[in-house]
């Protein structure tokens, strides 16, 4: 099952969330290729969005060509995404950089960051 | 939405017919009616019932939405306001026309056993309450503040209608108030039920001043009903009730105004051949020299002639005048004391007046003279009437009058009365004349010192002894010697010999020595025949042809009968075509246009 | 794009004297979703009802956009006004009657079941807002009008609720106008926010834009005189400042912290302001 959760307290916009938790679904393998995405409506319901809300979420997907909407059965997870690679360097840095700020703001020195990183990676 | 209301009605239109049904039981069974088939008691409580329903059906059309909450809902429906009260409404009209209907065939079918109301009176009723009720709905909540809120407006259409007639009173020029009391009104309702029917009155007072008005208010407003409380609604129903009020009673106005008309009444041939004309305003005198007219300050009542020459008359505030002819002057006899105590009956003869008055409910026999004027108390002769015949509930007649050793005594019978006919001596004394039928009198006669009483059935003869009336003979077979109430007829002791009459289907003398009667002459038909006198002395036939449409005019005289004249295009089923038999004269009304003849020859008189 | 599908004009209603909507005009336009926010007494259920139609407003009018009819507009209030004698079927017979609906079933709700055979008043508050919505679904609405109903709802029946006029909005692009006290769960599925006091609007804005233009400052520090504060919170413990309307270069300017916030915070802001207003007039 699709893990999306959008955080209403959140400053960013709830499509957004969206967009955001279907390409870490996309990405990390969860959704492949051929893969139906859940429809507009069943979505809209689970998240108590508006259905353009979610709507607009899948058209921009589909622009960023993460997924092609087929008339009349919804929309799909597409075969070949650009640039997968690429595109999970960009969000790895973007999680990162959200990390690091506020690690920084508990006063954590990048040492700390460090050693904390390795210690739990160690035990994974 | 129409089928559902349409249901709910008819279901409780049931509970209606079946409380109906139990009821009529009930008062069976406690004997509060007088013995009936059950059918009759039935008919009785449906009729009646059905002006509460009428009530009910109007009150009840939001009932169930208010009290299922369901109003909001309701006007969330895909209709106009208008639809919807349509919706509403009509399932409970076509209801109440239903019931309405049903009475209808009852009366047609078994109303005259059954002494059923007329539905076409009751159905004004049920419209006027209907459309009452129906239209105070919207701005009532509580049903039972309601009801009687409803039936409160409806009893005042009553008072309204009554001060409608007053105004159109006062517009045709009477001084009605102040001063005129109830009989000033009972001129205007008779007047206005005379001359336009009760059908008319009925209309203005259930249907111009309540249910139009009210039934517009409902409709031009009820675009504007709301789910607010009903105060927001209510200002804007009662400034378009407010206005359809004032817009139907100036209609009403105008409607009674020109329905009620104060054309002539009678019509008169004095003696010296001049015509007079009573209307409710006044009199009128024609003649070569031209027309005397007279105005009365308050309409007048009753008309009768004394003499030919001088015509008793007293009007709605009960004064007694009499119009001399002669002299072309009108004089008081009477002015009542107090205007409530009507005079009721009056008859003159030989010079003087016997009048009845009917204060609280006691009867007085007052005599007053023609010539001299008289005022309430002064130079008027009062005697009270028998006190259980004052109870009676019929018209006394006064058939007869004279004087026996100095006293003066009357003689009367009842109309349509089982109560025998008395002589009434001017000491208080009574005397029953010994009828011991009790069949109600056709006529009665005073003659040659015997009184002659026509029944149903026979005719008696009863000789005066003074003190005392006596049987001396009982005429069977149908004999009927009809005199009916001349104005022009002697009361005063008269003599004569023979008397002619009606035999079944001849004509018949009575010789009044020997109380034989023999046969004289065929009739063509008894139906439409009568003999009229100008009694003692001519004995005229009358003949009424329906289908030539003729009336027929003969003399009777020394047994034999002789056409005098024949008058064409008589309709007795036409209204108002109808003829008068005076001393002088006779007056034919014809469609419209009066006619007068005068005797010998019948000529006719123009004026 | 926006086509108008309902339109209040100049719409005055009063009770007695007071004037309860005053001089109201809004458009709505086709599939749009509305939330009408307000203090008590503002006016927003007396400008639902005329939308409704169960309202006659005293002046202005209600203009149903070209092809609506009143069939195509549902209303459900916290009254929850329905003929409570009736059984469900009678009820769902009636209703398919009077708004010529086509399907011969009672229409269900997934998940949520109830015996045709029992009677309206038997029903809990959730179960017939819940079968009120049911009928009002089956005329297949282009408005859907809402009236304070969810609050009343348990958990279940709320999600019930919400999804079901979900799958309408994108089903039968339904415009949904819907009158709520509090946002909570339902902060997301607005695209309008409309807020009313005193018989009138105070805000009428995108909720995207609301939420760009609304910020809260918390904590101590006076705030400069250019910023325009629209309503500030205060006790012991925290003092919150909400900015309305907010610029973007302001962020850069001042070392003040703006934070954004969620819509239904946004609407409190409002109507706390409108009451600080009050009490200043």
């Amino acid at each position: 099952m699709v893990r999306i959760n959008v955080d209403l307290a959140s400053s960013v916009p709830a499509y957004q969330q969206v967009i955001q938790a279907l390409k870490i679904e996309i990405l990390s393998g969860r959704l492949k290729d051929g893969d139906r995405l859940i429809p507009i409506r069943e979505l809209a319901k689970i998240l108590k969005l508006n259905p353009n809300t979610v709507a607009k979420a899948y058209y921009t997907l589909e622009d960023e060509g993460f997924v092609e909407s087929r008339q009349g059965s919804g929309n799909w997870v597409k075969r070949r995404a650009p640039d997968l690679d690429g595109l999970r360097r960009s969000m790895l840095e973007g999680e990162a950089k959200a990390f690091l700020e506020k690690a920084f703001s508990l006063g954590a020195t990048i040492e700390d960051v460090r050693r904390t990183i390795e210690r739990i990676a160690s035990h994974e | 939405m129409f089928k559902k209301e349409f249901a709910n009605v008819l279901k409780q239109t049931g509970w209606f017919v079946a409380a109906a049904l139990a009821l009529s039981v009930a008062l069976l069974a406690v004997r509060l009616m007088p013995r009936q088939p059950y059918f009759a008691v039935f008919l009785s409580v449906f009729q009646w019932g059905l002006l509460f329903w009428a009530l009910f059906l109007g009150a009840s059309v939001l009932a169930r939405e208010r009290s299922q909450r369901a109003l909001e809902y309701v006007l969330t429906l895909p209709y106009s306001r208008l639809g919807l009260l349509l919706r509403l409404t009509a399932p409970r009209l076509i209801v109440l026309g239903g019931l309405w209907a049903l009475s209808l065939c009852a009366y047609v079918l078994k109303g005259n056993e059954y002494s059923a109301v007329d539905p076409l009176f009751l159905a004004f009723l049920y419209i006027g309450l209907f459309a009452t009720s129906l239209s105070l709905s919207p701005i009532i909540e509580n049903f039972i503040a309601l009801c009687l809120g409803s039936i409160f407006v409806w009893f005042l259409a009553f008072p309204a209608h009554t001060y409608l007639l007053i105004a159109v009173g006062w517009a045709k020029g009477f001084q009605l108030l102040p001063g005129a009391g109830a009989m000033g009104l009972g001129f205007l309702r008779n007047i206005s039920y005379g001359s336009a029917g009760y059908i008319f009155n009925l209309l203005i007072l259930q249907i111009v001043l309540l249910a139009v008005p009210f039934s517009a208010a409902l409709i031009l407003s009820f675009r504007k009903f709301d789910a607010r409380p009903s105060a927001a609604f209510a200002k804007k129903y009662f400034k378009t009730l407010g206005l359809s009020i004032l817009i139907f009673a100036a209609a009403a106005f105008v409607m009674t105004f020109l329905s009620v008309s104060m054309r002539f009444r009678d019509v008169y041939l004095t003696s010296d051949h001049k015509v007079v004309k009573f209307q409710s305003g006044g009199a009128r005198i024609l003649s070569r020299e031209g027309i005397r007219r007279f105005k009365t300050p308050y309409p007048v009542s009753q008309v009768k002639s004394a003499d030919g020459i001088h015509f008793v008359f007293s009007d709605y505030s009960n004064n007694l005048f009499c119009l001399d002819t002669a002299i072309a002057e009108v004089r008081t006899i009477y002015r009542a004391a107090n205007r409530d105590r009507g005079i009721w009956q009056f008859w003159p003869y030989d010079g003087k007046v016997v009048f009845l008055v009917k204060p609280d409910s006691a009867i007085v026999i007052s005599l007053a003279d023609i010539d001299k004027p008289t005022s309430a108390g002064l130079n008027v002769t009062t005697i009270p009437f028998p006190a259980e015949w004052a109870q009676s509930e019929r018209f006394p007649r006064l058939f007869g009058t004279g004087v026996n050793h100095g006293r003066h005594f009357w003689l009367f019978y009842f109309e349509q009365s089982k109560k025998p006919p008395l002589r009434l001596w001017e000491n208080g004394r009574v005397e029953g004349i010994p009828l011991s039928d009790h069949k109600p009198i056709r006529s009665a006669l005073y003659v040659n010192d015997m009184v002659i009483i026509e029944t149903a059935e026979e005719t008696k003869i009863f000789q005066d002894r003074g003190t005392s009336f006596e049987l001396v003979r009982e005429i069977k077979d149908g004999i009927s010697f009809s005199f009916y109430d001349l104005d022009a007829r002697v009361l005063d002791q008269p003599k004569a010999e023979v008397i002619y009459g009606k035999h079944g289907d001849k004509i018949a003398k009575l010789d009044l020595k020997a109380l034989q009667v023999t046969d004289i002459a065929p009739l063509k038909t008894a139906h439409g025949a009568w003999v009229a006198s100008y009694f003692p002395g001519s004995f005229l036939l009358t003949e009424i042809d329906s289908q030539a449409k003729t009336l027929k005019v003969s003399s009777i005289c020394d047994d034999k009968v002789k056409l005098l004249k024949v008058f064409r295009n008589f309709d007795s089923s036409r209204q108002g075509d109808r003829f008068d038999v005076q001393k002088s004269g006779i007056i034919i009304h014809r469609k419209g246009t009066v006619n007068v003849y005068a005797f010998p020859d019948l000529l006719e008189i123009k004026f | 794009m926006s086509d108008t599908i309902l339109e209040a004009r100049e719409l005055t209603v009063r009770f007695g004297r007071k004037a309860a909507v005053h001089d109201v005009s809004v458009a709505f336009a086709t599939g749009e979703t509305t939330f009408i926010a307000g203090s008590n007494g503002a006016g927003k259920s007396t400008l639902l009802r005329c939308l409704a139609g169960v309202i006659v407003p005293d002046q202005g009018e209600v203009a149903l956009g070209p092809g609506l009819t009143r069939g195509k507009i549902g209303f459900i209030s916290d009254r929850l006004s329905l003929y409570e004698n009736w059984t469900l079927q009678e009820a769902w017979r009636f209703h398919k009657n009077e708004f010529r609906i086509e399907t011969r079933e009672m229409p269900r709700i997934e998940g949520f079941e109830l015996e045709a055979g029992r009677k309206i008043k038997s029903l809990s508050v959730g179960e017939r807002t819940l079968f009120h919505l049911s009928l009002l679904l089956a005329q297949r609405p282009a408005v859907l009008l809402v009236d304070e109903v969810v609050h009343g709802l348990d958990p279940f029946l709320r999600e019930k609720f919400l999804e079901t006029v979900i799958e309408a909005m994108d089903e039968l692009k339904t415009a949904v106008i819907m009158v709520n006290h509090t946002l909570s769960d339902t902060a997301q599925i607005p695209e309008r926010v409309l807020i009313m006091d005193d018989g009138r609007f105070i805000l009428d804005e995108r909720r995207e834009e609301l939420e760009r233009k609304v910020k809260k400052v918390s904590g101590e520090g006076d705030l400069p005189p250019y910023i325009p504060c629209l309503f500030a919170a205060s006790s012991e413990f925290r003092k919150d400042r909400y900015i309305y309307p907010f610029r973007e270069d302001w962020r850069r300017n001042s070392a003040i912290n703006f934070e954004d916030i969620g819509l239904d915070e946004i609407v409190k802001a409002f109507i706390g302001g409108a009451y600080v207003q009050k009490r200043v007039r």
